[in-house]
């Protein structure tokens, strides 16, 4: 049997596995062991597999990823939710469906700093829906503000998804981290024009805020302050290039553990000793769970490099009779539907090894498409059948049937598609950033 | 960015169950080493940065000291990912099983995993034992690789016993399927991991909300 054939051979493997229940990190490991031992024997294929599981994941560029995990364990206690919504209602809410449109900004930066899309809706099922439905605001709108803005978790730093996305493309984790901002933030900002134009054609949905005042505004601020500051370290330090992700990350969480303790310390809230020992060990075994899967992958990875497929793949896909924006939106179609029913990074890591190649050869800009595929995964955390946000959002409030949260959702996906044809159209608001940073330090 | 989650089910079973407590101890050792790194790793480059950007004295070698952490977080906590059913995987088909057809099948998709586990295990081994015996180093300040390299093998012992507990668990299941699950993580819907995730975020105001959804 020829490489090529042993190639598409392992495809069909990993699929038929990964469908029947294997674990993706095993799924892919296994297959790329076993195909390296074919194609080079125990000693040189088993080996470079042996050697591949350490050598590919103990690499400094990976080391950002627990510290951007740990920033989103320690961030539920360092009391920001109720801080970041206080601040957003007095900035925003003077807008009509304005307690809404400050849901949407604290939820987008507190799911930013905690990484944790589904965790965030949870939260803010607490925070923010009792004060919209005793304001009188419609229920669908509550409580599909709530399990949109979790999404905005992974495109505004710190994000472990597209470090993961850099690492798998060998693209700058930087570059990465820096695209995800604008595109992060223009979605939330979709999202609150959405609720405006909603609200304001229709007022019953939810009205304005009343008697605000700028001294209410300006005594908010500190609220806000610890989640615009995590953000900064990060983007500051890499667009300065003073740091590197992995020590923005460690100063990001340092900074969140101490204001954890304190707020222990001087009002008694917050994080207990046993709640300290919980966020370690859950944030090592997220890490190990990212890990495995990545070196697992990167032994399938190997394997295939072998194979000659990923480029007779790419070959395959540029020459198809049709334009180049057709198969990518074929694509994206893909992966909203994987997104419904996988983990976003096993999904990523899973599939990127065949259609990265596929999409530069096609002209893309990888950064620009880590970006596009990030937002599609989130678009699969809220929409049905899966939909794990809206299950929150009702776990949270049972006096909100799912099938509303399911109704009040979609507005929301149709501003994510909205925001995806703009990124498609302009890919310059998300590679504006990453740009102007490589000139800097270049310069 | 949650795998689906799972916790065990422990009940006292004979020797599988004892089995699983004691290897539960080891499990949870490793991972708490692999999160005290994590936990250093932050204090470490902290400093790091202050000291080269406030006193312009870096720390030596701050990269190197890293990459050989690394092998902990890297590798020690997998056992203890698999127990508690962490690592990601798809379930529309798996979800819809039940009874002989799940038990089977997921025996099947631990014993892929084993047969893999162990010889990474082993070909891991021959990698450390190759760091020893050249006497590997690190570019910048020369630290040894070889404790670094000798995670692998460790964690993935410690993972194929995992593992071969969990086969042990699904064969008892699939021979019985009467008997309450030991040894193997469940399996759960969506509202189980939604539930999960707001104990998680709500940490403990979720206890009063049981209480009031309960009343």
């Amino acid at each position: 049997m020829d490489a090529y054939t042993l190639g598409i051979l392992s495809v069909v493997a990993i699929i038929t596995m990964v469908f029947i229940g294997v674990r993706i990190a095993f799924a892919a490991g296994v297959v790329g062991l076993f195909g390296l031992i074919i194609l080079k024997g125990w000693t040189a294929g088993g080996g470079m597999a042996g050697l591949t599981a350490h050598s590919s994941v103990t690499h400094y560029s990976l080391s950002v990823l627990p510290m951007f995990i740990l920033i989103g364990y320690l961030a539920y206690y360092a009391g920001l939710t109720q801080g970041a919504f206080r601040c957003a209602r007095a900035w925003f809410g003077w807008l009509p469906g304005g307690l809404a449109v400050a849901t949407v900004f604290a939820t987008a930066g507190f799911a930013a700093v905690s990484g944790a899309s589904t965790a965030t809706a949870a939260v803010f099922s607490r925070v923010a829906i009792p004060e919209m439905l005793s304001a009188g605001y419609d229920r669908r709108l509550a409580a599909g503000v709530v399990a949109a803005g979790g999404t905005l978790a992974s495109l505004i730093p710190p994000s472990a998804i597209l470090v993961v996305y850099a690492l798998i493309v060998e693209e700058s984790v930087g570059a990465l981290l820096m695209a995800g901002f604008i595109p992060g933030a223009f979605s939330a900002v979709v999202y609150a024009l959405i609720v405006i134009l909603r609200c304001k054609m229709n007022p019953s949905l939810g009205e304005a805020v009343q008697g605000l005042s700028w001294a209410e505004r300006f005594n908010s601020i500190p609220g806000m302050a610890p989640i615009v500051a995590v953000i900064a370290i990060i983007l500051g330090g890499i667009y300065t290039g003073w740091m590197t992700p992995t020590e923005t990350g460690a100063v990001g969480a340092a900074l969140i553990f101490f204001m954890a303790i304190g707020r222990r310390a001087i009002f008694g809230e917050g994080m207990t000793g046993k709640d300290f020992l919980d966020s370690m060990m859950e944030t090592g075994k997220l890490t190990v769970m990212i890990f495995t899967i990545i070196w697992g992958i990167l032994i399938y990875v190997r394997f295939l490099g072998f194979t000659g497929l990923t480029t007779a793949f790419a070959d395959w896909i540029v020459h198809l009779p049709v334009p180049p924006l057709v198969i990518l939106l074929m694509i994206l179609v893909v992966y909203i539907i994987l997104g419904m029913f996988m983990d976003g990074i096993g999904m990523l890591l899973l599939t990127l090894p065949v259609v990265h190649p596929a999409i530069i050869a096609l002209g893309y800009d990888p950064v620009w498409f880590g970006i596009i595929v990030v937002k599609m995964v989130e678009v699969g955390l809220v929409t049905p059948p899966i939909g794990l946000n809206c299950f929150v959002v009702n776990g949270v409030r049972p006096d909100i049937p799912l099938s509303e949260v399911f109704k009040g959702i979609w507005p929301f996906v149709i501003a994510d598609f909205i925001t995806v044809g703009v990124l498609i159209a302009f890919p310059g608001i998300v590679l504006f950033l990453p740009e102007m940073m490589i000139n800097n330090i270049a310069g | 960015m949650h795998g689906a989650g799972s916790a065990p089910r422990t009940a006292n079973a004979g020797l599988l169950g004892a089995l699983d407590r004691f290897v539960s101890y080891i499990e949870n050792a490793f991972t708490f080493v692999a999160a005290v790194f994590i936990f250093i790793m932050m204090f470490f480059l902290s400093a790091e940065v202050l000291g080269r950007k406030l006193f312009n004295s870096p720390i030596p070698g701050a990269i190197d000291w890293v990459e050989v952490w690394m092998g902990t977080f890297a590798f020690l906590g997998a056992a203890y990912c698999q127990r508690l059913g962490g690592h990601v995987r798809m379930e529309m088909l798996i979800g819809r099983l039940s009874g002989l057809k799940l038990w089977w099948s997921e025996f099947f998709a631990v014993t892929v995993a084993f047969i893999y586990v162990v010889i990474i295990a082993i070909q891991s081994y021959a990698h450390f034992a190759r760091a020893i015996e050249f006497g590997d180093s690190t570019i910048d300040i020369q630290l040894l690789t070889w404790p670094s390299k000798l995670m692998v093998p460790v964690a993935m012992s410690l993972l194929a016993v995992r593992l071969l507990l969990n086969m042990w668990g699904y064969v008892r299941l699939a021979l019985d399927p009467s008997k309450d699950p030991v040894a193997v993580p469940i399996m759960k819907s969506a509202e189980d991991i939604a539930r999960e995730e707001i104990e998680h975020g709500l940490g403990h105001d979720a206890d009063s909300l049981k209480n009031n959804n309960a009343r």
